[in-house]
């Protein structure tokens, strides 16, 4: 049953990221779904599965819909796997940790994302960008990690914790 | 030392960064599609045309929740109403809508020059700011190749950079590392245009270069074509029309903003041009 909620909370956030809110957004300004799950799983699960989360559905992601293949499976790994630093150092009530991660994660793949677009051609403007798109990016996934983090406590935490081995 | 290599996880992580880093490299340098990109993409095709099309539907709700502008709230009236007498004079159905967009790209086609082209239906859109890309159904097996010039009813698309073997992404020209040589219909000047890579209303546009400024009279309303020099994309395709116009621009050589002609977020089927007549000048 656990397995089948982490299964389709994946299938959700890679369909709302990739699917659904580019046809929303116009800016391409929304939460990064993959992101905020792969971070709030690393700190409850630790290290390897937000590591492996964040690699298959940013692998994925960018067979199917990216410019750079590697680049989001890069990301969102590192990201997963960063996160799991946290890993059973803080008690999972804590909603700061997954927060502040998910925010500094963002910031971070928004850059790579940045330095990437830079180097096949694009000019984007930092300050502008950083404003109107990297800074709102990175409130919306905060936000969303810590709602997401608060269901996960409750309905993936206690499973995971008793059988001390995270099964992917 | 051995210790580290001991570590499974950490190794398989090692691992995967490289691996990554190679796929980035390579994808980034030659758009060469990896048998990964290609079997992934074939198997999962169908699914991804599914959730494209039941989230197109999604979409159209949202965007009628948050028109709540006084000119939204009217359009959405005259809309209505429009639909309305619509449904009164003619019982249109799904499949004719769908018949009759096609039938305007053929005419559209056919009005520009003699392609050969196959059509495609958009299944798939790139998630974020950084890149402009559109994913549709035709690939190698309808003889897709990357590099083909791709355009719709309205107009310029962009061009296939990914092939697989019934899918391929294009790179649209609204992308900012991408530049078409152009035409202004009514001078006839020859300059070129470029993706804008923005986060706010100036998203979507493109921006209108090398210009030659003291020859030329260029006006918001002027109608911007390609101009087949280069021989990428064929000559006389409706590329956009000049909104704003700045000639005495400074060291950016910007001359004029651009609006293209197609709706980029509402773009459902596609021609990919397989061959054109002189392919280009």
């Amino acid at each position: 049953m656990r397995k089948w909620l982490l299964a389709l909370s994946l299938l959700l956030c890679f369909y709302l990221d990739n699917v659904l809110f580019p046809l929303l957004s116009r800016y391409g300004l929304h939460p990064d779904m993959a992101l905020a799950l792969v971070v709030s799983l690393g700190v409850l699960a630790g290290p390897f599965a937000g590591g492996a989360a964040g690699f298959f559905m940013g692998l994925l992601s960018d067979l199917f819909f990216g410019k750079i293949v590697g680049l989001t499976g890069l990301a969102l790994m590192l990201s997963g796997a960063a996160a799991g630093f946290f890993y059973r150092k803080f008690y999972a009530d804590n909603l700061i940790i997954p927060t502040a991660a998910a925010m500094i994660c963002s910031f971070l793949k928004e850059h790579m994302f940045l330095i990437a677009a830079a180097a096949v051609g694009a000019r984007p403007p930092y300050f502008r960008t950083l404003a109107t798109y990297i800074l709102p990016c990175l409130l919306l996934t905060g936000g969303v990690c810590t709602l997401m983090h608060l269901f996960f406590k409750h309905n993936l935490y206690r499973p995971l914790w008793r059988k001390e081995a995270i099964d992917l | 030392m051995k210790k580290f290599f001991a570590n499974k996880p950490v190794l398989i992580m090692i691992l995967a960064v490289v691996l990554l880093l190679a796929l980035a490299f390579f994808s980034a340098r030659q758009r060469t599609v990896p048998w990964l990109e290609n079997a992934v993409g074939t198997v999962m095709r169908p699914i991804q045309t599914a959730a494209f099309k039941a989230s197109n539907g999604i979409a159209g709700f949202f965007s009628n929740i948050f028109n709540t502008t006084d000119a939204d709230l009217e359009l959405a009236k005259a809309r209505q109403q429009l639909a309305m007498y619509e449904q009164l004079k003619l019982d249109y159905s799904e499949l004719q809508k769908e018949n009759e967009r096609l039938r305007q790209s053929l005419n559209y086609a056919g009005s520009v020059g003699d392609f050969e082209y196959v059509t495609a239906g958009v299944i798939g859109k790139s998630n974020g700011a950084w890149f402009d890309m559109i994913t549709v159904n035709a690939g190698r097996r309808q003889g897709v190749e990357a590099g083909m010039p791709v355009m719709c009813g309205d107009g310029l698309v962009g061009k296939v950079t990914d092939v697989g073997s019934d899918w391929c992404k294009i790179t649209s020209v609204i992308d900012s590392t991408v530049n078409v040589a152009v035409t202004v219909e009514r001078t006839r000047d020859n300059c070129m245009v470029r993706g804008v890579f923005a986060t706010s209303a100036a998203a979507g546009r493109m921006e209108l270069y090398y210009l030659p400024t003291d020859l030329t009279d260029l006006a918001p309303g002027d109608v911007i074509m390609t101009s087949g020099i280069g021989g990428i994309y064929p000559k006389g395709i409706r590329v956009g029309t000049v909104e704003e116009v700045m000639l005495d621009s400074d060291a950016s050589g910007v001359n004029a903003v651009v609006n293209p002609s197609v709706d980029f977020l509402h773009i459902e089927e596609v021609m990919i041009i397989k061959s054109f007549g002189g392919e280009g000048d």
